[in-house]
Formats: structure tokens, sequence, C-alpha cells
């Protein structure tokens, strides 16, 4: 997935705020991409407009076209992405009158587990799947992959904080998305439920290899997943690191990482000193 | 703790019965010490053998059943007009400009001061009668379902974009469901209103029904049978309100928030 030039400002109190300043940034089909920055440095702007949540002012997103694309971009983004798409879209998508025919299947994964609180787990696993699509062996395999197995009729307010996120990552997962975003989703938990997730996003990543772009503010969260670290500041992407030769699980005090940490800090700190 | 909820069921059955005994008590020693003439304060013992006078002729049932009727009737009604105007005001933006104004307007119309026109327009049969109903349940319906509908979760919608939903389905998978507790809020409150309504209804020349009865019993200066009569609308009002709050009861607890019962 390349993005290129992307723009996005918004009007605040009458005064236009730029946050992505025409960021260009490459996302491999298969890693965990992570973007890194400080708060309100876009990360999550970024996000929404992967995920077609918000129209971008200019720029594009090829591999897929975002949700709005033919409504609201300009000309250039929806003309541009449908242009790049290489793949064939679906029968099933193409009667869906005007709208655009997306591509590509892009899964969510919210800070927040942003479940119906009137489903049950496993329904609520299966929101995204089309009747005719839900079976029980994909059922039971997600549940076995999230750790939910003999949970699948609880209400979402009898799981812990750590459980209704991996609900909405098994809902997520059961979309069969091409691609996952991921916006800073073990932020709410606590240390222990947060490295327990962080293994287990990595083992469900073995198994199910996505390409997978993953927002976060912390240094060490991004050392531990990252196949990819982006650090974003002001805008646009400050500087790229590759870790695919570093193997998973990772010894983040290994002389390796540790560098690396001293200067991601050094990288965000600048950024705060110049601010 | 099922134990202690138990008891705690009982003992509040046991200081509700203990007030409404209090009240009896002072109701029969107020209509025994003879200030007041049995006619002005029948005392209970009068009143118990009017509505068992009425129950054993099976008269009473007949009114209950024919204003149940109505009361449905108006009400569903209501319900149907209530539903179809909080999807609009929700689902078609600006729709509610233009009739929302004319719905204040009528919000703050006593539906009595509307009889004589009614008899007019529609006679005295039972559309006036349903009508006045209606009227007197649509508004607190109204508020609530589109409540329900205008409030739902931005953060949840955003999980149907993900998954590509139309804004139809939108509506039925996500506004929907999360305005079920407002809806049944709606429904027993409008329920409510309804019965309230019932002698206004029955104004318009009832031959049957709970407000005929009181209307009548009026006429005939049997104020045992007006103090039954009441009885019976406050008896049958409770019992279609707890239905209801059962309902939502339920509804409440498989979202989380089973404390207010």
């Amino acid at each position: 997935m390349i993005i290129s030039g992307l723009k996005k400002s918004y009007l605040v109190s009458g005064h236009r705020l730029y946050v992505l300043k025409g960021l260009d940034l490459e996302l491999a089909d298969q890693g965990i991409t992570v973007v890194l920055g400080r708060s309100g440095c876009g990360k999550t702007t970024l996000l929404r407009l992967i995920a077609g949540l918000e129209p971008a002012d200019a720029g594009k997103v090829s591999g897929f076209e975002p949700a709005d694309a033919g409504k609201t971009n300009d000309l250039e983004t929806a003309g541009s992405a449908r242009s790049t798409g290489s793949q064939e879209a679906l029968p099933s998508h193409e009667a869906r009158g005007k709208e655009t025919v997306r591509k590509e299947k892009i899964g969510v994964i919210f800070q927040e587990p942003r479940l119906m609180p009137w489903l049950s787990v496993e329904r609520n696993i299966l929101f995204g799947v089309k009747k005719k699509e839900r079976n029980k062996e994909k059922l039971s395999y997600l549940l076995r992959l999230t750790g939910l197995t003999g949970f699948e009729k609880a209400r979402p307010f009898q799981l812990s904080g750590g459980m209704q996120q991996r609900v909405a990552l098994a809902r997520a997962l059961a979309y069969e998305p091409d691609f996952l975003l991921m916006d800073e989703p073990f932020a709410a938990l606590d240390y222990f439920t947060r490295a327990q997730m962080q293994q287990e996003l990595l083992r469900i990543y073995q198994t199910e290899k996505k390409g997978i772009l993953f927002v976060t503010h912390s240094i060490e969260e991004a050392l531990t997943v990252g196949t990819q670290i982006v650090v974003l500041e002001d805008g646009i992407c400050k500087k790229s690191y590759d870790l695919r030769e570093a193997p998973f699980p990772r010894d983040l005090l290994s002389e390796e990482m540790a560098e690396l940490k001293r200067k991601l800090i050094w990288q965000i700190e600048e950024q705060k000193g110049r601010n | 703790m099922e134990e202690k909820e138990k008891n705690g069921g009982i003992r509040r059955a046991l200081k509700t019965a203990l007030g409404i005994l209090i009240l009896l008590a002072a109701w029969q020693m107020a209509a025994g010490s003879g200030i007041w003439s049995a006619y002005v304060l029948p005392p209970p013992g009068k009143v118990a053998r009017a509505l068992a006078g009425m129950v054993e002729s099976g008269v009473l049932l007949r009114h209950i059943t024919v204003s149940s009727r109505r009361v449905l009737a108006g009400f569903s009604i209501s319900f149907v007009l209530a539903m179809a105007g909080g999807i609009l005001a929700s689902q078609v933006s600006r729709a509610e400009e233009y009739y929302g104004g004319f719905l204040e307007f009528m919000r703050n119309v006593p539906p009595i001061s509307l009889i004589a026109l009614l008899i007019l327009w529609f006679g005295i049969g039972e559309t006036s009668k349903i009508i006045i109903i209606v009227l007197a349940s649509f508004f607190p319906m109204y508020l609530n379902i589109r409540k329900g509908f205008l409030s739902a979760s931005k953060m949840l919608l955003e999980v149907g974009d993900v998954f590509r939903l139309t804004g139809w389905q939108k509506f039925l998978r996500i506004v929907l469901p999360s305005a079920v507790p407002d809806i049944l809020v709606g429904m027993r409150i409008g329920l409510g209103y309804s019965w309230r309504a019932i002698i206004g209804a029955e104004m318009i020349a009832a031959a049957s029904g709970l407000g005929y009865l009181i209307l009548d019993a009026q006429q005939m200066s049997r104020s045992d049978k007006v103090i039954a009569g009441i009885l019976t609308i406050g008896a049958v009002g409770i019992l279609c309100d707890k239905i209801f709050s059962l309902l939502i009861g339920k509804v409440a607890w498989e979202r989380g928030a089973g404390d207010n019962k």
C-alpha cells in the first residue's frame, strides 16, 4: 500500500489546523508497520483517512480506494486511486449503485473496543460478516485464536477490558480484511494485559500474515511488535526504521534494541524541543 | 445474595401494603367520624361492595375490556406515528425543520380542548375517542423515541462504516438496537398517558368503558362507584406499567446497566 502526498486539515474555531502536510509512506503487505509519534502528531488522522472514515484534502492512498473517494475527495485522488487498483472488484460488491467500489477490505481496531452492547460475543465477532458467509468453523477458529472459547454467549459488559479488545480483534479478523489498522488498541489496558495482548497480536500475525498498520505513542510497544517503525512528526514521515531482520519475540534489553530505543527517544524529544 | 434480594422484595411489598393499610384506616376513620356525609365520602366498605357488585355482574370486566381496546388502539397508532416521526427525524437530515414547529404547537394544546372540533369532524363514534388518546400519548412517546434514534453512538456508527454497511443497514443494525431502551421508556410513558386520557375520550358520547362508568356514576350521584372506577383505572394502569418495567429491566440487564430496575 502506497500513501503519497496525503494532506488533511481541520478548521478549529476559525483557524485552519494542518495535521498532515503531504505525507508519503509505503506499507508492506505483510508486516507490522508501527507509526510512532507524540499525541496530536496526526497518527490517528492518518489511520482514519486510510480507513475511509474521513476524506483527505489531497493526496492518494493506492492499493485500494478510501471510502469517500468518489464523493468528497478531489478528482486527482479519486482518479488515481481507481487507476492504480490492480485487483478486480468482487461481483457482490458491484451492485452498490453510485457508491465507489472499494477493492481491498480494511479491518479497523479502535482504541476502544466499540462492541455492540446488545449483542453476545459471538454475534459481535460476526458483525461484519454477511449472513450467508457465517459458519461455525470460522467462529470457533477465531474464538480459539483470540482465547475467547467458552465466552461466546457472554455480553460485552461481562468481560474485562482486555477481553473486550480481543473480541474487537476477532471481529476485525472475521471480516477477513486484506489490511488491518490498529489505533492504539492496547492503550487503555494495564501493563500486564497490554504485554499479553502484544504477544497475542504477534502470535495472530504469525498465523494470519496480514499487513498491519499499528499506531502507538509507546516506544516499547513499537519495538515489541514492529517490523517497520515510522516516526511521524509535524505532519510528515520523519524517519523510518526497518526491523524485519529482528526476530520475535524481542528482548528489549538487548544492546541493539536499547540503541534503537535511545535513537527513537532522541528523535521524539528533539521534536518537543523545537515546538 | 439471592436470598437477600428475595427478602428485600418481600420487605418492600410489606411496606407498600402497610402504607395502603394506613391510608384505608384513615379513610375509614374519616368516613366514620360523621363530619362528611356518606355521599361526599363513602366509607371503604361501601366502595368495596360497589366494586364487588360490578365484578359479579360482569359489568366491570366489560368496561375494562372496552376501555382497554380504545387505549390499545390509540396507543398503537401513537406508537406507529412516533416511530415514523423518530425515524424521519434521525434519518432524513432537516426533515424535522418542516414539521417540528407544528408538533411543538400541538404539544402545547390540551387534547380535551379539541373535543368540540373532533365531534364536528369525526362524529361521536370511536374515531374521535381514539384521536383524543393519540393526541395525549403521542408526544411523550415521540420525544423519547426521537431521542433514542438521534443518540446512537458515533463510535458504533463508525464500526458500521468500517464494515461498509449501507445507510439502511446501519439503521437496522446499529441505530435501531441502540434506540431500544429509549423506545421502551417512551412506550411505558405513552401507555400511562393513554390511560389517563380515557376519561377525556369517553366524555364523547360513550356508552361503556371505565371513563363512562365514572361519568355516569357522577350523574347518578354514586360517589362509591366513582371511587371504584378510579381504583380500577389505577390498578389497570399499574399492571400495564409493571409489564413494561419488566421488559425495560431485561433490556437494561443485557446491556450491563441492570441495577436500575
